[in-house]
C-alpha cells in the first residue's frame, strides 16, 4: 500500500489525478453531464497512458463528479448528479434561508469524511465485506429495492398516496423498450425509437433540471437570488460531536449499500437520509433545511463509491454504469479485475484504493478552495443562467447516443416534471421508481424462476424477510406513530 | 373557485390521466405473449403496475371528490400565476431543437439564436439585452462546440 502511495505521488499521476477531480467537480455541478458519461468519454483519452495513470484520472473523475453535484443541489435545485437528488431536500430550503454557506461547508465535509471513512473498509475489510453481500441473492435484491423505493415515498413532501403514485408512475415510464429477459419489444406499440426505451439521462433532466428552468422562468418561483458564499465556509469543531455518529452511520449504509451491485450513490443517499430521518428528535424538520439531511446524504453517497469499489477490484463486479466503464478501463490495458489483481497488477489494484483517498483529499481541497467561484453562477442573472442551462441539458442529452430522440424526450419529461410539481405529486420518487425499474423487475423475474414461482419462499430468506418488514413499517410507522401519540394525549 | 378546490380539481384531473397512462399499460401488456420460460413473463409488470395506479388514482379521485363537496363554492378570486414566460421558453426550445434536429442548422447559429431568445423571454426585452445576450450566444455556443468536436468527439446536430 505505501509502494501505491509513493507512485501515486509521481507528479504525473497527482497530475492527473487533480485534472481527473477538477473535471469531475465541474461535470457534476452541471446538470445534465454526468461522471459516467465524462469517464467514458475520457476512455479513449486513457489508452495510450500507463494503467497507474488511467486509473487515477478515471478514480479522480468519479469522486469529483459524486462530490461537485452537491453545489447545484444546493443552490439550484438541480442534482448535478443522481446522487446529490437527495441533498436538494434540504440543501436548498437551507440556500433559501440564506444558508447556503453552511449547507455547502457541511456537504464537502460530510463527503470528505464519507470518502475516508469508507476507504477504511475499502483498504482493510475489502474482502469479507464483499463476502457478506455476495450472500445476497434476488429475493433479497428486490426486497431492498422496493424497501428503498418505499422510503422515498414516505419521505417525500406532502401526501404519501402521491409518493407512491409518483414512484408507480415512474416505473411504469421505464417499462417501455426491449425486455431484457426475453429479448422481446414491450409496450413501443410498433415504435422502433422506443425500442430502446426512455434513457435516463434525458429522463433525469427533463424532470428535474427542464422543469426547474419552466419554472423558474415563468415566475413561479419566488426566489430570485441567492446569496453566494461570501464569508467562509462555517466548519465548527462541535459538527464532529452534533453530526458525528450521523456521519458514521452514513458513511456505513453508503458502504454497505455501494458493495450491492446495481443500487448506487443515490440510493445510498436515500436510506441513509431516511434513517438519520427517522433517528432523529425532530423528524418533521427534515426537508425544510435540516443540516443531518444534508449530512446524511452527501456522506453516503461519496462513501457508496469505496463500498462500489470493493466488489469491483476483488471480484471484478460492477454496481453501475461506473463502475462497467472502469472495468472496460482495465481490461483495455490487459488487466482482469477480480482475486487476481492483487497478485498479477498490485501496482493498480493498490492505486485505485490510494487515489479514492487521494482523490477525496484533493476535493476537498478543490472545492472549499474554488466553490464560492463555481457558486458565483447564481450571482449571474437568472435569465442568463437559465438560458446556458439550457443549452447543456441539449448538448447533455443529445451527447449520450448523438441522438436528438433523447433531447425530444428530455423536452417531454420536462414538461410532465412540471405538471406533476403542479399537482403536488413529488419527482423524487418519480425518478427513483424510474431508475429502479428494470433492476426491481429483473431480480423479481430472477427470484420467481429460482424459486418456481413459489413466492413462499421469501420465508426461508432472513434479510429479504427484514427488508420486507422495513418496507411495511416504514409505511405503517406515521399512522402508528400517530395514533401512539393520540393516545398518550389522551392517557395525559 | 378557492385555491383548496382548485387544487382538489387538480388532483382530480390528475388521478384521470393516471387511469388514462394504465390503460395504456393494460393495452400494451395485452399483446404480450404469455409467459414461457419463466414464471412471470413480459406482462406481469406493467399489468401490476397499471392495477396500482388505478388504485392510487381512484383514492387520490376519491378524496378530491369528497374535498370538492365539503369545500366552499364561493367566488373568491385566486390570482393566477402568469405562466407566459415559460409557455414562450417552452416554444423557443422546442423550435431550437427542431432546427438543430430537422432543419440542420449550425449548432453555434441555433445556439446563438435560442440563448439571444431565451435570454430575452425571461430577462428584459431590450436592444441592449440582445446584444448582450448573442455575444453570450456566440461565446457559450462556440466554447461548446470546440470542446465537444476537438476533446469529446462528438459532432453536435
Amino acid at each position: 500500500m505505501i509502494d501505491a502511495f509513493i507512485l501515486l505521488f509521481q507528479w504525473q499521476n497527482l497530475a492527473f489525478l487533480v485534472v481527473g477531480t477538477g473535471l469531475g467537480i465541474v461535470v457534476g455541478a452541471i446538470p445534465g453531464l454526468t461522471g459516467s458519461m465524462l469517464i467514458a468519454l475520457t476512455l479513449p483519452l486513457t489508452f495510450h497512458m500507463d494503467p497507474v495513470s488511467a486509473v487515477t484520472l478515471l478514480i479522480g473523475e468519479y469522486v469529483g463528479a459524486i462530490s461537485g453535484g452537491l453545489i447545484t443541489a444546493i443552490l439550484l435545485r438541480m442534482p448535478g448528479t443522481p446522487a446529490s437528488i437527495v441533498t436538494t431536500f434540504d440543501g436548498y430550503p437551507m440556500a433559501q434561508s440564506d444558508r447556503a454557506e453552511r449547507a455547502i461547508a457541511l456537504g464537502i465535509f460530510a463527503s470528505v469524511v464519507g470518502g475516508v471513512i469508507s476507504w477504511m473498509f475499502l483498504a482493510g475489510m475489502s474482502p469479507s465485506l464483499a463476502k457478506f453481500a455476495l450472500q445476497f441473492g434476488p429475493w433479497e435484491y428486490f426486497t431492498l429495492v422496493m424497501m428503498a423505493l418505499v422510503m422515498l415515498a414516505v419521505l417525500a413532501q406532502g401526501s404519501l398516496l402521491k409518493g407512491l403514485l409518483a414512484a408507480a408512475l415512474g416505473m411504469a415510464f421505464a417499462l417501455p423498450g426491449i425486455d431484457s429477459s426475453i429479448g422481446q419489444a414491450r409496450l413501443t406499440f410498433g415504435s422502433s425509437t422506443m425500442l430502446s426505451g426512455f434513457g435516463l439521462l434525458p429522463v433525469l433532466i427533463g424532470a428535474f433540471a427542464i422543469s426547474q428552468v419552466l419554472r423558474d422562468a415563468s415566475g413561479t418561483n419566488s426566489i430570485d437570488r441567492i446569496d453566494v458564499p461570501k464569508k467562509r465556509l462555517p466548519v465548527y469543531a462541535s459538527d464532529i460531536r452534533v453530526h458525528g455518529p450521523n456521519m458514521l452511520r452514513s458513511s456505513i449504509i453508503g458502504t454497505w449499500i455501494g458493495l450491492l451491485p446495481g443500487i448506487g450513490a443515490n440510493i445510498a443517499a436515500l436510506v441513509s437520509y431516511s434513517t438519520a430521518k427517522q433517528f432523529s428528535k425532530e423528524p418533521e424538520k427534515f426537508g425544510t433545511g435540516h443540516e443531518p439531511g444534508v449530512v446524511a446524504g452527501e456522506t453516503a453517497n461519496n462513501a457508496s463509491i469505496g463500498g462500489a469499489l470493493i466488489p469491483l477490484i476483488t471480484m471484478g463486479i460492477p454496481g453501475s454504469v461506473t463502475e462497467a466503464i472502469l472495468i472496460g478501463a482495465l481490461t483495455i490495458h490487459n488487466l482482469q479485475p477480480g482475486p487476481l489483481l492483487f497478485q498479477n497488477a498490485p501496482e493498480v489494484a493498490y492505486g485505485i484504493i490510494a487515489a479514492y483517498l487521494v482523490a477525496n483529499i484533493i476535493m476537498l481541497v478543490m472545492m472549499w478552495g474554488a466553490v464560492r467561484w463555481i457558486a458565483k453562477v447564481v450571482q449571474i442573472p437568472r435569465s442568463v443562467l437559465l438560458s446556458v442551462i439550457l443549452v447543456f441539458c441539449v448538448v447533455g442529452s443529445y451527447a449520450v447516443n448523438s441522438s436528438f430522440a433523447d433531447v425530444w424526450v428530455m423536452i417531454a419529461f420536462g414538461v410532465i416534471g412540471l405538471g406533476l410539481e403542479a399537482v403536488k405529486v413529488p419527482l423524487g420518487p418519480f425518478v427513483i421508481g424510474f431508475v429502479l425499474s428494470p433492476i426491481a423487475e429483473e431480480q423479481l423475474r430472477a427470484s420467481l424462476m429460482m424459486s418456481d414461482g413459489n413466492v413462499a419462499e421469501i420465508l426461508g430468506r432472513p434479510y429479504a424477510l427484514m427488508f420486507l418488514a422495513l418496507s411495511i413499517l416504514t409505511v405503517a410507522w406515521p399512522y402508528i406513530a400517530t395514533r401512539m401519540s393520540n393516545r398518550i394525549k389522551k392517557e395525559a | 373557485m378557492t385555491p383548496q378546490r382548485r387544487e382538489a380539481f387538480a388532483d382530480l384531473v390528475f388521478a384521470g390521466l393516471v387511469i388514462g397512462a394504465a390503460m395504456i399499460l393494460f393495452i400494451g401488456a395485452a399483446d404480450l405473449p404469455p409467459p414461457r420460460f419463466e414464471p412471470m413473463g413480459s406482462a406481469a409488470v406493467p399489468k401490476i403496475l397499471g392495477t396500482i395506479m388505478v388504485l392510487l388514482a381512484l383514492a387520490i379521485g376519491g378524496r378530491a371528490i369528497l374535498k370538492l363537496r365539503v369545500l366552499p363554492t364561493d367566488a373568491q378570486i385566486v390570482q393566477m400565476v402568469p405562466f407566459w414566460r415559460g409557455g414562450a421558453v417552452i416554444v423557443s426550445l422546442v423550435l431550437y431543437v427542431a432546427a438543430l434536429d430537422f432543419g440542420r442548422v449550425p449548432f453555434v447559429l441555433a445556439t446563438t439564436i435560442f440563448i439571444t431568445a431565451a435570454g430575452m423571454i425571461m430577462g428584459k426585452i431590450s436592444p441592449k439585452s440582445a446584444g448582450l445576450f448573442a455575444v453570450l450566444g456566440i461565446c457559450v455556443s462556440t466554447l461548446i462546440y470546440f470542446v465537444f468536436t476537438h476533446f469529446l468527439f462528438i459532432q453536435i446536430g
